[in-house]
């Protein structure tokens, strides 16, 4: 075995991940004390939920995540199948190019996709996070689902075939549904990608009404003349918190299968 | 019958909005002075006032972060997007836009007259005129370079005011002995180390720094080397706080100071209401956990060029306003930035902010106590007194000198080499 | 095997995909090529053509050197921290601990959350007056510690990297422990036999069949160094004195706080240049050991 089951090597093992934890979540509790202080656990929360912008806020990050997630996993899942089990002309050159997609630092974007938006008018709609958000993960989403999709064993496949069985249908019937662990990873992480984006919202965002939760905590800076944005402490904790939330929730009910999802997809690389 | 009522309401309703509909003029801004509404869309203060001063125009403005409103603002200029009235700041901002602005003299002299400049003061209306073209109007004033002290901690141990450099040092260093922060600086913030560094260069030789800019002396200049290298000093002579790099001007300094852990601080009158109204003092304290009433001054900064006066102060328009060339309601925006220049002084005053106009004194009657009245007055004596302004017009220097001041207050750099940086970029700027 | 030929019809598959990919991705690199040959403000309606003279101000420019020497130790030490971190936690679960899936929750949790969430909290541990770091040096009388984290030059870079590590190493975690389920128990079996201990084990056997974990972690650690910006411009915006600037940082400064559109471009190109020539650098490593 890696690593003796013996009596010592465990206890030894044991403390090392205890004292790991313990500055691991350091400053998760950090962040829960903070949002106490001031006025009160109590008052700085309620302060939060209370504000009118609150619930639109979620309910707006709750829209772009779920769009979002239909439009990555449609179309990174055809095309990782494409990559994965069919024959395009210039595979590798179309692989390439759009793993080039991962290396452009998002400053580079900004003024280009503005001039874009603004011909099209999209400024004042979802569409205006949901789709370079989308066009951010989908790179990543084909890496993932391309690896796992190699390692399904092509048996089937030519099974399938040889009874006449055309790629849609294989798509359909076969691949997809082996592919459900990597497809709640792949959904999985574009929730976390989607609810946590605050630049693509500044940037692209003209209407307040349509801004995610991420924007919460700027309405929470302490009322000073002209001194600039300090947060207020309290209450902007409790929105840190309360951002947090739903996708602590997500995590801990899903994360076996994000760990079986990223095993699988990082095992052939 | 069903059709014929729909038509009718139709048409009412139409009828009905386009009597009553006033006319709308968008505002953004990072700091609003209250003319935005609150979270739940009730109106603030100014706004309030704006609304009984001009009922038939609606203003909608709203604050963004000042992070999020520079960057944003870029792109909805150039693209004819933006609001009908933007805020700005005075110098590269200004320049930069410039050419997106509305030139506003004609408005000017139709509504005020051939000699409408008379009404401002003129230090604000330099800054806002960029290439001839007045590009926007200053809301209200920012003096720097004063030098805050809290009296009663000086009382407690038998200090003044330091007036010179040396006494500056001696009485921080007795400060500190006792465990208050004798000054303390946000060096964190460029702006605030702008501020101070043009307040010692401008107490050393009036003016120098200014020329530096715009070309005509060398950076190299003995006063702005001295400068620097005084500037340098105080990170290690005791004048400022152990790790003033790493503190913010607000909350750090701010906080410190109000709640009487540090006797001074360099500050301009944008800060006077949370300190010398009782509405801001009251918040303070609430934010900051304290309770004591202390006795805040206003004074100069010591006096480092011997010539036995403590310094002045320079100014620059705090936030100043300009309407959009593609606007698509010109005339009413004019009405409304109008209002918001002129009928609205007497809002900003009461907030103790200093007026973009002649004539508007403070408004004292929220003033916590004689000694802060004082204190405010004489503030206003040396700001009408102002020389200089605030902001840089170019941002090459405006950046060399952050890096400048910053590797000298670590250590990096000698006084001069900083300069000498800082005149390296001077020259590549296109004047 | 099949037999079929490369066809035109299976791109259809690909291309919603890499439609979106070329509107987001390379239509904006194209853009910035173009700009980074004039000097443009980035809001002016006009721009001077000056060729090559922001490449040639970029290899001279001090900061853009201090810069991606930042980002280069930042690189060297969060990734290998966070290799070695995950790759002893991923070790140390193979053992007979009780509450194994506590530690995994703790470990990957701050992979979850906002980046700005880590940001805010950091910047408050980390303050000067309030922080809790300083704070705790207080409580425990070592008071001779307290420091300025974020303020002093020598100090704020490394204490964003631990920021960076302690969100990040439980990916590198997850993706060691993913690795080891791939290996053969009997190699260690066999080792033992021949009175290998752990360390001997983990050196000889874990760590070079291990490799393609390494490889994929040093590659997205290296594009992820480059393109990091959040935590530096939450927390100290390069400060101080350019001592937590970074490559990304400087194209936001460069950009739209000096109205420097047209070099602000040239840095992105460099950064994207960077990127690409790395990645292919590691993969041809990579193939060739």
């Amino acid at each position: 075995m890696l690593i003796g089951k013996d009596k010592k090597t465990t206890i030894i093992s044991q403390l090392i991940l205890t004292f790991l934890a313990i500055i691991f979540s350091l400053p998760i509790l950090v962040m829960f004390k903070i949002s106490f202080i001031g006025k009160g656990f109590v008052e700085n929360y309620l302060q939060v939920l209370r504000f009118a912008y609150t619930w639109k806020f979620f309910y707006n990050s709750l829209i772009v995540s779920t769009f979002t997630i239909l439009i990555v996993l449609t179309l990174s899942i055809i095309a990782a199948y494409s990559l994965s089990k069919l024959k395009p002309i210039a595979k590798n050159t179309f692989f390439n190019l759009i793993l080039i997609g991962l290396m452009v630092p998002g400053a580079a974007l900004i003024v280009p996709i503005f001039l874009l938006f603004l011909k099209f008018n999209l400024f004042k709609s979802y569409l205006a996070m949901i789709l370079p958000i989308s066009a951010g993960i989908i790179p990543f989403a084909i890496l993932l689902f391309k690896n796992y999709m190699d390692n399904i064993p092509n048996d089937l496949i030519e099974a399938a075939k040889i009874d006449g069985a055309g790629p849609l249908y294989i798509l359909r019937k076969i691949i997809l549904p082996l592919s459900s662990s990597i497809s709640v990873v792949v959904i999985i992480w574009t929730f976390l990608m989607t609810w946590n984006d605050y630049a693509t919202a500044l940037f692209f965002v003209r209407d307040k009404e349509l801004l995610p939760v991420t924007h919460l905590p700027n309405y929470f800076n302490m009322a000073t003349m002209s001194a600039g944005n300090i947060p207020d402490y309290g209450p902007f904790f409790a929105c840190l918190v309360l951002i947090s939330l739903p996708i602590m929730l997500v995590y801990l009910f899903l994360q076996k299968y994000i760990e079986d999802g990223i095993t699988a997809g990082a095992s052939k690389n | 019958m069903n059709l014929f009522f729909k038509y009718f309401i139709l048409a009412y309703s139409l009828i009905l909005f386009s009597s009553t509909s006033k006319a709308e003029v968008t505002y953004s801004c990072w700091n609003c002075m209250t003319l935005d509404t609150d979270a739940e869309g009730n109106p603030n203060g100014a706004h309030e006032d704006f609304n009984a001063a001009a009922p038939n125009i609606k203003l909608v403005a709203v604050q963004y972060p000042y992070g999020d409103y520079v960057q944003s603002l870029a792109l909805s200029m150039r693209t004819g997007t933006s609001d009908d009235l933007m805020a700005f700041q005075v110098g590269s901002m200004l320049s930069t836009y410039a050419e997106y602005l509305e030139d506003l003299t004609p408005y000017a002299e139709k509504e005020w007259g051939a000699n409408w400049k008379d009404k401002f003061l003129s230090v604000g209306i330099e800054q806002t005129t960029v290439d001839g073209r007045l590009v926007a109007l200053p809301q209200v004033m920012s003096a720097a370079g004063a030098l805050w002290y809290n009296q009663t901690i000086l009382d407690k141990y038998d200090l003044s005011v330091p007036t010179n450099w040396d006494e500056w040092i001696s009485v921080s260093n007795i400060l500190k002995d006792n465990g208050v922060v004798g000054f303390m600086h946000g060096a964190k913030d460029s702006w605030i180390n702008y501020d101070l560094f043009i307040g010692i260069a401008n107490e050393l030789d009036p003016g120098k720094i200014y020329e530096a800019e715009a070309g005509n002396i060398s950076w190299t200049h003995d006063s702005l080397v001295k400068a620097t290298s005084l500037w340098g000093e105080m990170f290690s002579n005791g004048i400022m706080q152990e790790g003033a790099l790493g503190n913010a001007q607000y909350p750090d300094v701010h906080q410190a100071f109000t709640s009487g852990k540090a006797a001074m601080m360099t500050m301009g009158t944008w800060n006077n209401f949370s300190t010398f109204t009782n509405s801001g003092l009251n918040g303070s304290k609430e934010s900051y956990g304290f309770t004591e009433d202390f006795k805040y001054g206003i004074t100069g900064l010591p006096d480092m060029n011997g010539d036995g006066k403590h310094g002045r102060l320079f100014a620059s328009p705090d936030v100043s306003i300009g309407m959009s060339a593609s606007s698509g309601n010109k005339e009413e925006a004019w009405s409304a930035l109008k209002v918001i220049i002129e009928d609205l002084q007497s809002t900003y005053a009461k907030d103790l902010w200093v007026s973009s106009m002649n004539g508007v004194p403070f408004d004292l009657s929220d003033a916590t106590s004689d000694f802060a009245k004082e204190a405010l007055n004489y503030q206003l004596g040396m700001a009408e007194n102002a020389y200089g302004k605030r902001e840089f017009i170019y941002s090459e220097i405006k950046a060399a000198l952050g890096d400048a001041l910053q590797n000298v207050a670590v250590g990096n750099m000698s006084a001069l080499e900083a300069m000498q940086l800082v005149e390296k970029a001077s020259q590549t700027v296109k004047r | 095997m099949n037999l079929q030929k490369s066809n035109f019809k299976d791109i259809l598959y690909i291309l919603p995909s890499f439609i979106f990919i070329t509107i987001f991705f390379f239509y904006p690199i194209g853009y910035i090529f173009g700009i980074s040959f004039f000097d443009w403000n980035g809001v002016s309606q006009n721009k001077n053509f000056v060729g090559l003279e922001n490449y040639k101000n970029f290899f001279v420019d001090p900061i853009a050197r201090k810069a991606l020497g930042n980002q280069i130790l930042w690189g060297i030490i969060t990734i290998s921290s966070q290799m070695f971190l995950g790759l002893s936690m991923a070790i140390l679960l193979r053992s007979k601990v009780r509450f194994k899936i506590v530690y995994k929750i703790i470990f990957f949790f701050p992979n979850i959350i906002s980046i700005a969430v880590v940001a805010y909290v950091f910047n408050r541990i980390y303050d000067n007056n309030f922080g809790e770091l300083n704070y705790f040096l207080e409580m425990i009388k070592l008071n001779i510690l307290t420091h300025p984290w974020l303020g002093d030059p020598d100090t704020a870079l490394y204490c964003l990297m631990v920021a960076n590590i302690w969100q990040w190493t439980g990916f590198s975690f997850l993706l060691y422990h993913a690795g080891l389920t791939q290996i053969n128990e009997d190699l260690y079996e066999s080792a033992r036999i021949d009175g290998a201990n752990i360390f001997n084990i983990v050196r000889n056997i874990v760590i070079p069949l291990l490799k393609p974990t390494h490889i994929a972690l040093l590659i997205l650690g290296v594009i992820g160094t480059l393109k990091t910006f959040d935590i530096i411009y939450l927390t100290t915006r390069g400060g101080p004195a350019r001592s937590t600037e970074f490559l990304s940082t400087y194209v936001f400064q460069k950009g739209i706080i000096e109205f420097k559109a047209s070099y602000a471009s040239t840095i992105a190109l460099m950064i994207v240049l960077i990127a690409l020539a790395l990645t292919i650098i590691q993969v041809k490593a990579y193939k060739r050991g």
